[in-house]
């Protein structure tokens, strides 16, 4: 479903109504019952039952855990069974796409890979005894579905989340407040900033770019569009689900952090989509890492070749696995592989050869905490993102060797101009708009960085404040591509 | 509640400055609409009633407030809306609702709508209350909704043009603008007179119709009206009723060459005449009236559908004459073939239609009697040169390319040439140029 369309702001606004005259003990039950419409309403009556026997399965094996608490083969063999079962539905489904036709897997559960990641996570804690099992399904299905988050996360930990949902919260106006401002400056990315790029990399990208003749200088800007559309993107849609929850006084984990003032790779990872950095450290990352035949394999290596590789083997296989899964979880093709493959290789070179860049910098007097320095590293991890999109994005050998001749042989500076931005389907008032909204966001992420950008608007003086919120307002309302003549799309992480 | 004046304050002010008005007679007439004393018998419709009735005029011979809340191409959703206006603001004692045959067959749900200009230069002007609400939820799809409720986002694009802006302050600043006038400057040919009535000018000369025709209106199917507009029409009518407002269902008398072009006429007042059968509602089609009482001048047309301002005079009057119950019943026919076959025979021009495909013009030759006249019919250029389409025949319809028709180096285009006259007749027959 469109977040921008009138039937899911209708669908948010009647539930916080609806949640706030309810009282407090059974508000709960407007989460679930708003939560199971908008499923059916967004993916149909079919994929709806998908989900639930997804929650059964992940209720019935949490129950059973437990009561085989003295058994410990027997839970283990329940989670594993459970956790296979689970995921091989998130495989199927996504590997749907390489079925023939008559034996496609023809319903698609909204959400999958994110609600299916949720409920392997409550079912390993479980397990590990971190969390008790629900003993009611409703609040499993509430916490599996609630309709904020079901379409692109943030992947939520049972024990975080799920007490917030059934606690009945309290009307606060502060809550009200900073919700709007949230919800307004999502939508504000989303309309502003996303499908105004769309008008230019939709051309670029989408179409095949051995056609395409506007010369390397437009088609880095376009990359570089691109990839501050794809945050736009994905953080517009967190700003929005967290500012609908926030209303309703319901806290959301967050899932970006200015991730391109990020200095390193794995910085870059711990700002950007975090909750599902922070599933696969807990979940693979920290399994692996005690598994013990990876720390046999370690003790090998180091009695045979050396200490420090032994060490590097503890790091390297969980890494390798987690990006390779990572790469996966993204998409199926092999440029998914390639992309987890590209980022796990820097990951793992920074981490292993990290004495040795020390040693480098301190050789070449490098002060690292120069602003130079700083920058420097930046625009760096901002570049290794696009190289990571472009791998995702361009389609075979013939496309990325194109894209290479543009951007070294066919530079093109002569046709960096309003007449190759107009026939990319850019026009001049759409391309000065964008360029203001994207100075707008990289200002207003620089005040995030020295401190919360809501709390400081909160200092202000009430009429500068109202003056912002109805410029926020406005400026959402007047610039957003919506409405007839556009097809506003949907979010891109919606597909995972 | 500071925020929300803020936002409805910069929400006013990009009306102000997106949206275009300054040339709009709708926004005079629902100016007027709202500013009436009283209103005792409301026209509403089209342009049909717009351009036909003369509200000034009735109202003298009548002694009644007579007006026309009618625009362009308004659909029975709009006009619904105003009569809940005026029967909220006025005691209403009629209404006359225009059920105009081309509005009817061009219908379509209001679910699929994609182009609402006729329901936004009503609304755009209608009281923030209720009425229009409703008739914005249920004009169109959802997703047309931000530009039903926000007129400036149909303009949002010149959000950036200064130039643009500069002239809509410059026009929206002038006292014309502000004191509800019309710019008579603007338009030679059509201009806003009042209570509605939109006067034009321009007149067709005898036998010189010449239009083009897509028979997708022009022949009449009334399969193809759509749900939305009967039910509207029937909402009106019950909604009149509930109100002990008495209601009628009329239609302007069109051109008898466009009663020709349609062919079927008769379908559609069968159609109308079905659909209201047991209700409360009278149906008047002045489109059937005898000669005698209304007669019929080519000049008092500005277009086949449409009454110019002289024919627009005529009609009043004779409305005027209506109202007062002055028009017998025998004034009618029963159906408009009849009254075809009934009148002398006559030529009123031609009709025609392009195929972009395949580079043809076919045109009609239009006349109340069929094998009456033979035509002959040249294509003849500015040096006089002349090509022969068709010898006198009675044939009535034909085809060419319609490169004969195209402009030479200098601009000149030839010009086509239809001579009728009774068909076995030997005189030269009359000849008219297009």
């Amino acid at each position: 479903m469109n977040f921008a369309s009138v039937r899911f702001i209708v669908i948010v606004f009647a539930t916080i109504l609806a949640y706030f005259v309810c009282p407090k003990k059974y508000r709960w039950y407007v989460l679930l019952f708003s939560s199971c419409f908008f499923y059916i309403v967004a993916a149909g009556k079919k994929a709806f039952v998908a989900a639930i026997l997804t929650v059964g399965i992940a209720y019935a094996a949490g129950i059973w855990i437990e009561r085989s608490a003295g058994d410990k083969k027997k839970r283990k063999l329940i989670l594993s069974a459970s956790v296979i079962v689970l995921i091989g539905i998130l495989v199927v489904t996504k590997l749907e796409k390489y079925f023939v036709q008559d034996i496609r897997w023809t319903v698609i559960p909204l959400g999958v890979s994110y609600y299916t990641f949720s409920i392997v996570g409550y079912l390993v804690d479980v397990y590990s005894k971190k969390q008790a099992p629900e003993s009611n399904p409703l609040k499993l299905t509430l916490f599996t579905l609630y309709f904020p988050k079901i379409m692109q996360g943030p992947i939520s930990k049972f024990r975080d989340l799920g007490p917030r949902l059934i606690e009945g919260h309290s009307l606060s106006y502060q809550n009200v407040c900073f919700g709007i401002q949230r919800i307004l400056w999502g939508y504000f990315k989303k309309l502003v900033i996303v499908e105004r790029a769309a008008f230019l990399t939709k051309t670029v990208f989408d179409g095949n770019l051995l056609d395409y003749s506007g010369g390397g200088a437009v088609l880095l800007l376009t990359t570089f569009i691109a990839v501050i559309s794809h945050y736009c993107d994905f953080s517009g849609y967190m700003d929005i689900v967290i500012g609908i929850s926030e209303i309703m006084g319901i806290e959301l984990e967050e899932n970006f952090r200015q991730p391109f003032f990020s200095k390193t790779a794995a910085e870059f990872w711990r700002r950007w989509h975090i909750t599902l950095g922070v599933w696969f450290k807990d979940y693979v990352y920290m399994a692996l890492v005690i598994n013990p035949t990876i720390i046999r394999m370690g003790k090998w290596v180091r009695d045979h070749i050396g200490k420090r590789a032994g060490k590097s083997v503890l790091t390297v296989i969980p890494l390798a696995v987690v990006w390779i899964l990572t790469g996966l979880w993204h998409g199926t093709g092999l440029s998914y592989v390639l992309w987890g493959c590209y980022w796990g290789i820097i990951i793992i070179i920074s981490n292993v050869f990290s004495p040795e860049i020390k040693k480098l910098t301190a050789v070449l007097h490098i002060k690292t905490e120069a602003s130079d320095w700083k920058l420097f590293q930046t625009v760096r991890t901002f570049l290794i993102f696009t190289g990571g999109l472009l791998i995702s994005t361009l389609v075979g050998y013939r496309q990325i060797r194109q894209y290479l001749w543009f951007v070294v042989k066919d530079f093109g500076l002569g046709r960096f101009n309003e007449v190759t931005f107009a026939a990319l389907g850019m026009d001049h008032t759409n391309f000065i708009i964008l360029m203001i909204a994207v100075i707008v966001l990289w200002f207003t992420d620089v005040q995030q960085v020295s401190g919360s950008v809501r709390e400081k608007i909160a200092e202000m003086n009430g009429i500068g404040r109202w003056f912002l919120y109805a410029a926020l307002f406005l400026s959402v309302l007047v610039l957003g591509i919506y409405g007839p003549g556009y097809s506003t799309s949907g979010f891109a992480y919606a597909h995972f | 509640m500071a925020v929300t004046a803020l936002i409805l304050s910069g929400i006013h002010a990009l009306n102000y400055i997106l949206v275009d008005d300054s040339t709009s007679f709708t926004r005079l007439m629902m100016h007027e609409f709202y500013n009436q004393d009283n209103i005792d018998i409301l026209c509403l419709g089209a342009s049909h009633c717009f351009r036909g009735v003369i509200p000034s005029v009735v109202s003298e011979k009548t002694g009644k407030k007579v007006f026309d809340a009618s625009s362009s191409l308004q659909e029975p959703d709009a006009s619904y809306a105003l009569l809940k206006e005026a029967i909220e603001l006025y005691d209403i004692e009629e209404v006359y609702m225009e059920v105009s045959s081309s509005i009817a067959c061009r219908s379509i749900d209001y679910s699929k709508r994609k182009n609402l200009t006729n329901v936004y230069l009503v609304s755009d002007y209608m009281r923030p209350l209720l009425n229009k609400l409703q008739l914005l939820l249920g004009a169109s799809a959802s997703r047309y909704y931000v530009n039903s409720f926000l007129p400036f986002r149909r303009y949002w694009n010149s959000i950036l043009d200064f130039q643009y802006i500069n002239s809509i302050l410059e026009k929206k600043s002038s006292d014309i603008y502000r004191n509800y006038e019309y710019d008579y400057a603007k338009n030679e040919r059509a201009w806003y007179v009042g209570d509605g009535y939109v006067a034009y000018s321009k007149v067709v000369e005898d036998h010189k119709f010449n239009k083009a025709i897509g028979y997708k209106h022009d022949i009449i199917d009334t399969e193809k009206i759509s749900d939305d507009w009967k039910n509207n029409i029937l909402s009106i009518i019950d909604y009149c009723n509930k109100h002990n407002v008495k209601i009628t269902l009329y239609d302007t008398p069109i051109s008898y060459y466009q009663l020709c072009v349609h062919g079927n006429y008769d379908t559609y007042i069968n159609f109308v005449r079905d659909l209201i059968k047991g209700r409360d509602v009278e149906y008047v089609e002045f489109n059937l009236l005898k000669d005698e009482y209304f007669p019929y001048k080519q000049t008092n047309y500005m277009d086949g559908h449409h009454l110019n301002m002289y024919g627009a005079q005529d009609f009043s009057e004779f409305f005027a004459d209506y109202l007062n119950g002055n028009i017998p019943d025998s004034a009618y026919y029963e159906s408009v073939s009849e009254k075809l076959s009934d009148l002398a025979p006559d030529y009123y021009g031609i009709a025609f239609k392009k195929n972009k495909n395949t580079n043809i013009r076919t045109i009609r030759l239009i006349s109340n009697a069929a094998d009456y006249y033979e035509y002959k019919v040249e294509i003849t250029k500015n040096d006089g040169d002349t090509h022969l389409l068709q010898d006198f025949d009675t044939n009535d319809e034909l085809s060419f390319s319609q490169d004969m028709l195209a402009a030479d180096a200098n601009g000149f285009a030839p010009k086509l040439v239809v001579t009728y006259r009774p068909a076995g007749s030997d005189d030269a027959g009359t000849r008219i140029e297009y």
